[in-house]
């Protein structure tokens, strides 16, 4: 990137992290196979003859894949999660338990020899295991009658699949695109085409800090033995939190740092409560309502939320290369900062091998800086230049 | 050993004094004999850390470039730092192109390449690896013989 002005902490701070954000998205061959088995998936369920389809299913993406804040798993062995929602038409199935739902869902999918070996019943989604890449989970939903609020409230099987709950993926989607301004407008098709994942799109700070957030709690889970992952807090929680404080930093590493501070705030302000965490397009639906029966979990999450913070803090002091590269590591991951930390150099050497290096004055800080306080580098300098 | 070249252009000593003082005001000076010693503070990139070096001018030497403080280090007992001569002074020049003549100002290559030498150095430290070379192949032991 050709800055005219001098760089500083921020800056090359940033440009490492969003190196190491970047390393954790989709490779463009996983997002195409991704993309290929959701609208094939999608095609089955509601295509004219599909049992389905007198219900007038919908398909759309939910959760990271909407919004584009997918990160790798951070343990061998884990796969990406692509959650995606099959609505019904509106007063079609009324009258049917979740289960029954569920069931029909999982029916129509078993009826393909080409899907019914990787069908797997889950409490509330079917999912279709893709062993080795990636999963599948189709969440069905349909019309909350009751819902004024946002036309894109639902309802769903709650974790049991006892009873139906609300929610809104697809409003939460484009509240989330609002605070990330990266709002074009959706238009509404019978399957809704995946946003693009892969490292070449654009990203938003918000986007990238959610990630980076995601990465942290992930790494911090897995390899802090205080922490239990199986406790961890739910993605839509900390995306939610973060997305609702978020006020347009462009700085991926301020954006996160303000993101979690705001956090710490916000369980100061509850007063030993839990969070609640409200879908901003759904006031009924609570992300967090799994800590009103985890106070361990929680527990766990204000540790986990305050640690963070200080070690942001203290990589945002560091001045030396390698005691960055290694607190980035305890927070981010090993191999993506190192990754990340020799990608760096070679963007130095290049933009040396450019011949617009500069040097500035007082403290020699090599950059493309241009101006009267820089010295010009390039290789054959005469004296007088 | 000059060209005709070399003899019109090369800076005198109170040229290069003259540059130094606009570039690095904060560097101190020391005239010995008929060349002179600067030392003085740097940082690479805002990351960095920053670092005192003595750079020691006479016309008739390729100028001779130490770092004060913070001291360097191996990454391992057995490893020599890459680029550093015996006498514990930098090697500049990798890879080999760019190479000190004396109608050079220092204000603008020895201490930027002094710079250079020293972001690389703490790549090294975080990677093991000196990646100076960008994509040409590591040059090595130019230095360490």
């Amino acid at each position: 990137m050709i800055l005219t002005t001098l760089p500083d902490v921020e800056s090359d701070l940033d440009t490492l992290l969003n190196d190491v954000v970047e390393r954790l998205e989709l490779a463009p061959s996983l997002y195409e196979l991704v993309e290929e088995r959701y609208l094939a998936v999608g095609n089955w369920l509601s295509q004219p003859g599909s049992s389905l389809a007198p219900m007038l299913p919908q398909i759309y993406p939910q959760g990271s894949f909407r919004i584009g804040t997918t990160v790798r798993p951070f343990t061998d062995g884990l796969e990406y999660d692509l959650d995606f929602v099959c609505e019904f038409g509106r007063g079609l199935c009324d009258n049917l338990a979740p289960v029954a739902v569920l069931d029909r869902v999982e029916a129509r999918l078993r009826e393909s020899p080409h899907y019914a070996g990787l069908v797997e019943r889950k409490n509330r989604c079917i999912r279709l295991n893709y062993r080795g890449d990636f999963h599948l989970d189709v969440l069905p939903g349909r019309p909350d009658s009751d819902a004024t609020a946002d036309p894109g409230c639902i309802l769903v099987p709650d974790r049991s699949a006892g009873e139906w709950k609300p929610s809104n993926p697809r409003g939460y989607g484009r509240w989330f695109d609002v605070r990330s301004s990266a709002g074009a407008t959706r238009t509404l098709k019978g399957i809704e085409p995946l946003p693009d994942q892969t490292a070449g799109a654009e990203k938003t700070t918000l986007q990238r800090s959610v990630q980076a957030l995601k990465r942290a709690r992930d790494v911090a889970y897995e390899t802090n033995p205080l922490l239990d992952p199986d406790c961890a807090p739910a993605s839509v929680v900390l995306t939610t939190l973060l997305a609702e404080s978020y006020i347009g930093a462009n700085s991926t590493f301020l954006a996160l740092l303000e993101g979690v501070r705001a956090i710490i705030r916000r369980i100061d302000q509850a007063s030993g409560q839990r969070l609640v965490v409200r879908n901003p397009s759904n006031p009924d639906e609570d992300f967090a309502e799994r800590w009103e029966n985890a106070p361990e979990a929680y527990r766990q999450f204000v540790r986990w939320i305050h640690d963070l913070e200080r070690q942001l803090v203290d990589l945002h002091t560091r001045r030396s290369l390698p005691s960055i590269k290694v607190s980035m590591s305890a927070i981010f991951g090993e191999r993506v900062t190192e990754d990340a930390v020799r990608s760096y150099s070679q963007a130095f050497e290049t933009e040396r091998a450019s011949g617009m290096q500069t040097a500035a004055f007082g403290t020699a800080m090599l950059s493309t800086a241009s101006g009267p306080a820089v010295i010009p580098t390039r290789r054959n300098t005469f004296y007088g230049d | 050993m000059g060209t005709n070249r070399d003899s019109w252009f090369v800076p005198s000593l109170s040229e290069q004094i003259e540059r130094m003082r606009r570039s690095f005001p904060g560097f101190n000076l020391t005239r010995i004999g008929g060349g002179a010693i600067w030392t003085g503070a740097i940082t690479p990139r805002p990351m960095c850390d920053t670092y005192q070096i003595r750079i020691v001018y006479h016309p008739t030497i390729v100028p001779v470039v130490r770092v004060l403080g913070p001291e360097l280090r191996r990454i391992v007992e057995w490893e020599r730092i890459p680029h550093v001569y015996r006498d514990g002074s930098l090697c500049l020049f990798w890879p080999k192109a760019e190479e000190w003549r004396p109608w050079m100002s220092i204000d603008s290559t020895i201490i930027p390449w002094a710079a250079r030498w020293l972001f690389h150095y703490e790549i090294w430290h975080a990677t093991g690896d000196w990646e100076g070379g960008g994509e040409h192949p590591e040059s090595g032991g130019d230095s360490n013989a």
